[in-house]
Order: C-alpha cells, then structure tokens, then sequence
C-alpha cells in the first residue's frame, strides 16, 4: 500500500459496491412536506415555520460549505431562499422536493455572488479549529490528514465544482435530484461530476496531498 | 502508476455501483493493487466530504425568518387582496376577447402544441388567433373589442392536446384551451356563465380596464403572482404597433420552452430587420448577461393583424448561461417585462 492509500480499513475491491446513490429523504418526509405546505397555502402562513424548522439546517450547512464555510453569506442565502420560497409557494408544483426546490432558489444567488470571488482555499487555522460533531461516529475523520486536504482542495475549486461535489457526496442527492437541482439533465449531471472529481484529486495532488 | 481519467470515472461509477462487471473486472486484472488502492482512495475523500461539519442555522435567523412568515400574508391571501381587482379585470378582458373574437378556427397554438419535436415555428394567421397572448398591451393598439366577422363557434380544441405537453403549473392552458382549467385566480373570477348580462358586465369592466391601462404610464408594473409567467412587452411606439408575450411551461419530459408570441397591432408591416427581436438574459441583480436573436426569423415579415409564434425550448433553441435567473424581449429599443426562470419548474 502507497503512502496515499487511507488509513480507515479498506473495504473489500472487486465484489462489493455500494448501493446506487438514492436520496436518503424518504417519502414520509416529502409527504409531510405536502401537508406543511397545502396548509401554508389554505391560509395557515405560520405552518411555514414548521418548513424552516423542517430544511432550515440542511440548507444554511450546504450553502456554508458552498460559499466556503462564510457564515454571513449561509445566512444571508438561507434567508432569502425561504422569503422567496413562501413569497412563490403557490407556483411549487411537488414535481421535486421542497428541498431541491428550496436549493434552487438560492443557488443562482449563491453561484452569482462566489463568482465574483476568486477560489482561495481554507486557513489552515480554520481546518485545524474546526469542531469535530461529537454527534457523529465518524466525526474523527475531519481530523485526519486526508479529511483536511480535501477540505482544503474542496475550497479551491471553482464554485459550479464544489457546487456538485457537496450535492452529491455532502447532501447524499442521487443523480435525479441533482438534475432537479441544477436543472440539467442526468448525463450532464455524471458528466459534470466527473469532471469536479478530477478537479479535486488535481487540487489536492497540487497540494501534495494523494490524489 | 498513474490511472488515466477514465479509470478514475470507471472507479466512481464502481463505487456508485454502476460500473459495467466486465469492464471492470478487465481493469482490476490489468491495475491490481493501483487501481485497489484508488477506490480506497476515492472512498476517503467521498467520506472526507460527508464529514464536514453541519452547522444549524443561527437560532435569530431561524426566528427572524419564522416571525417573517407569520407576520406576512400568505402567498394565497396577498395575491387575493393584492390584485384581485386587476385578476378580476384581467379575466374579463380574456374571456371577453376569446367571446367576441376567437371562436372560429382552432389556434394557432393547438396545432403548435401538437408539433413535436418542438422547435421554433412559424404560424402566422390572420387576425388574432392566440387569445391569451393578446393581453393588455395589445389591446392597447387597436379595437379588440369589434365583432368578429368571423363564426362564433367554439374553437376545435382537442382536449388532449396539451395533455403530453404541459405541466400542471402553466397558465398556456388558458389559452389553448379556454374550457380547461385556467390558473387559480383567473379560474375564480371566471367562473360565473356568461349570460347575456355578465357578458354586457364584463364588457364594461374591460373597458374600465382598458382606461386604466391608457391612463398608466408607458412602462406596466410588474405583473401579478400568478400571471408573471407571462412576460408582456411594453406597450410599443404606436408606429410600430408591435405587441408580445412571453410564456415558459414544462413539458411531462421535462424540459422547458420558452413560448413568445408576438402581434403587429399596427397598421405597418414589419420586417425581421426592423422588429430587431433579442432574447436577454439577466442574472439576479437584474443586469444583462446574455443576449440571442431567436432563429429562423430572416424571413419574418409580419403584416398588420398577424402574430407570430416561436417556441423555444431551454438549452436547445436557447442556452443561456446558468446564472441567467430572468429572461426579457427585446425589439429594438423596447423591452418586455422580465419573465424568471427559477419558479417551480420540476422536471
């Protein structure tokens, strides 16, 4: 094994694989997300709290690590996306879910205002403050070397690449759910991820990190 | 040993599990322990980015974006209040158009709708025969409100001739097809028979309309909620007389078009040269971005009376750039109102 080989135990190459991605948000949640928002829309405005509460988090910590962990930004993004979201309710069909629904709202913002920015990566300082999530099992993988330079390399690439990355490996979207997303079709979606990849391990192998 | 580009997506597709078996079994007996130790290695940085923290969102943005929602209308409420009056009047000047003016010949738009593949097409009629399209605007131009010379009988619309095409949340269906449902706050301020004497009623509301519209200044506010997926144009030099509208809707596969309508309400012919017609993007910020003439319009020539249709569908016919949010018509120096591209359009 090369020095780049990870140091968690390998699973087993050449007769397993993981299941095809899937989006892990079930239909329960997009049922109650049905009920949430027919009752917003029979009148019961405060119901769209239970939205907020609901994708509140998982939008703000996507468009945090989106624009570079910029807690300003994340939030000025979430907010947005959820006025404009309960502003245009009525014109959600459900043909997604509310959360890729919610994305798209914000993403166009989001991706407008990182272009102007030009990719810098992550302090050093911030990689090795980061708090580890005691919640998690594998929350002590952010600290190993390998977790740090991805982070780091994730934070150089330009938007549109950290953009597909994080939905695909951060927010666990299956392909559909991307295209939904980006509004894209599937092969584009696999295509474009390819190429995001392959700017990540050339991040990272410019870094001297292993590829 | 480096792996080349395409090993890496093999081993990705691999880990998605969508690697061809065999191909794959090819390129574990030709890299072994390489391409071993690479699937590995895509794994951690796979996990790596799953690790990331997950902040929560700061507890006053949550309560400030709680009290926003509750201390505002909801969307169905405001747009009530907010423009009903306009919707009311909105939806008497359509259903008196599509009374008095287009009961002959099915539309321009139903023969269009049953054209796939979709592309940019060309219909031009005689008189009007978009009902829908022909909004405010138009009206504004010449005297919409004559008698048709023509028969009053219902359009041959096929029902089922949208039915492959449009998706639930376009207002196109209005005008295809004036039976079926229209969008939620036209369909309540049409829902009365039209007797006689609501007939005479509506006639008098759309004239009071129409005042309203001369009375404004040349450029309309923005359009209400519900109708702002119709872009309308600014109301033309009455030289040109030029009319247009603009539409997006969602086919069942998916994919979008742009449907843009325009009318030459004047009393000029006009050429491709001197419509000038431009398709504009705008980013968020509202700044222009983009800009494509539509194709196949060399030819246009539009005589007075006529409409012209194209549909264009999204990232074929037109490709702008992804951080396009709105699009606008322009002709010449005019330009329509913006028509957004980021409201529920789920494929």
């Amino acid at each position: 094994m090369t020095d780049c080989a990870p140091s968690s135990t390998p699973r087993q190459v050449g007769n397993h694989h993981d299941p095809a991605p899937s989006n892990h948000h079930g239909n329960a949640v997009l049922d109650e997300d049905a009920q949430i928002i027919a009752a917003v829309r029979n009148g019961e405005q405060e119901a769209f709290g239970q939205l907020v509460v609901r994708h509140g988090d998982r939008l703000y910590a996507s468009l945090f690590q989106l624009s570079n962990r910029d807690p300003e930004l994340a939030g000025e993004l979430t907010q947005e996306a959820f006025i404009r979201a309960f502003e245009r309710l009525d014109r959600f069909a459900g043909h997604s879910s509310f959360f890729t629904w919610l994305y798209r709202l914000a993403r166009n913002r989001a991706l407008d205002i990182l272009a102007r920015r030009r990719p810098q990566a992550l302090d050093d300082a911030i990689l090795a403050n980061n708090a580890v999530d005691e919640r998690r099992p594998d929350a002590g993988l952010e600290q190993s070397e390998t977790a740090q330079v991805v982070h780091k390399a994730l934070s150089r690439l330009e938007a549109w690449q950290r953009e597909i990355i994080l939905l695909r490996d951060f927010e666990d979207l299956g392909y559909p759910d991307i295209a939904a997303a980006l509004e894209i079709a599937e092969g584009t979606v696999k295509s474009r991820l390819n190429r995001a990849r392959q700017a990540l391990r050339q991040a990272m192998e410019d870094m001297g990190g292993c590829p | 040993m480096t792996l080349t580009e395409d090993l890496h997506d093999l081993i990705e597709a691999y880990i998605d599990g969508e690697a061809d078996p065999a191909l794959w079994q090819q390129a574990l007996a030709e890299h072994g322990t390489t391409l071993e130790e690479a699937v590995m290695a895509a794994r951690a940085r796979r996990a790596a980015i799953a690790a990331l923290d997950r902040p929560s969102l700061p507890p006053h943005l949550q309560q400030a974006l709680r009290s926003h929602t509750v201390a505002s209308q909801s969307p169905s409420r405001s747009l009530g209040l907010l423009w009903g009056l306009p919707l009311l009047a909105t939806a008497a000047v359509l259903v008196l158009i599509w009374q008095l003016d287009w009961m002959s010949a099915p539309t321009a738009i139903d023969t269009d709708l049953d054209d796939q593949p979709l592309a940019i097409m060309d219909r031009r009629t005689e008189d009007q025969d978009l009902p829908v399209f022909e909004s405010h605007d138009a009206l504004i131009d010449h005297d919409e409100t004559r008698p048709s010379p023509r028969s009053r009988q219902q359009p041959a619309v096929a029902a089922d001739s949208e039915a492959p095409l449009l998706g639930d949340e376009t207002e196109l269906a209005l005008a295809a097809e004036p039976q079926a449902a229209p969008p939620p706050a036209l369909d309540e301020a049409q829902e009365e028979p039209l007797t006689d004497e609501a007939l005479a009623g509506l006639r008098r509301e759309a004239e009071a309309f129409r005042e309203d519209i001369r009375a404004r200044p040349r450029r309309m506010p923005a359009a209400p909620q519900t109708l702002s997926r119709a872009a309308k144009a600014d109301p033309p030099p009455p030289s040109t007389g030029l009319a247009a509208v603009m539409q997006l809707l969602t086919t069942v596969d998916g994919m979008r078009h742009l449907l843009v309508v325009i009318h030459n309400g004047g009393h000029e012919s006009l050429t491709s040269e001197a419509l000038d017609l431009r398709l504009e993007g705008l980013d968020a910020d509202g700044r222009k971005i983009w800009s494509q003439a539509p194709a196949n319009l060399d030819e246009l020539l539009l005589e007075p009376d006529q409409s012209h249709t194209m549909q264009l569908q999204l990232g074929r016919d037109i490709t702008p750039p992804a951080r396009v949010t709105a699009l606008r018509l322009a002709f010449g120096s005019q330009q329509s109102e913006t028509l957004e591209l980021d409201v529920e359009t789920d494929p």
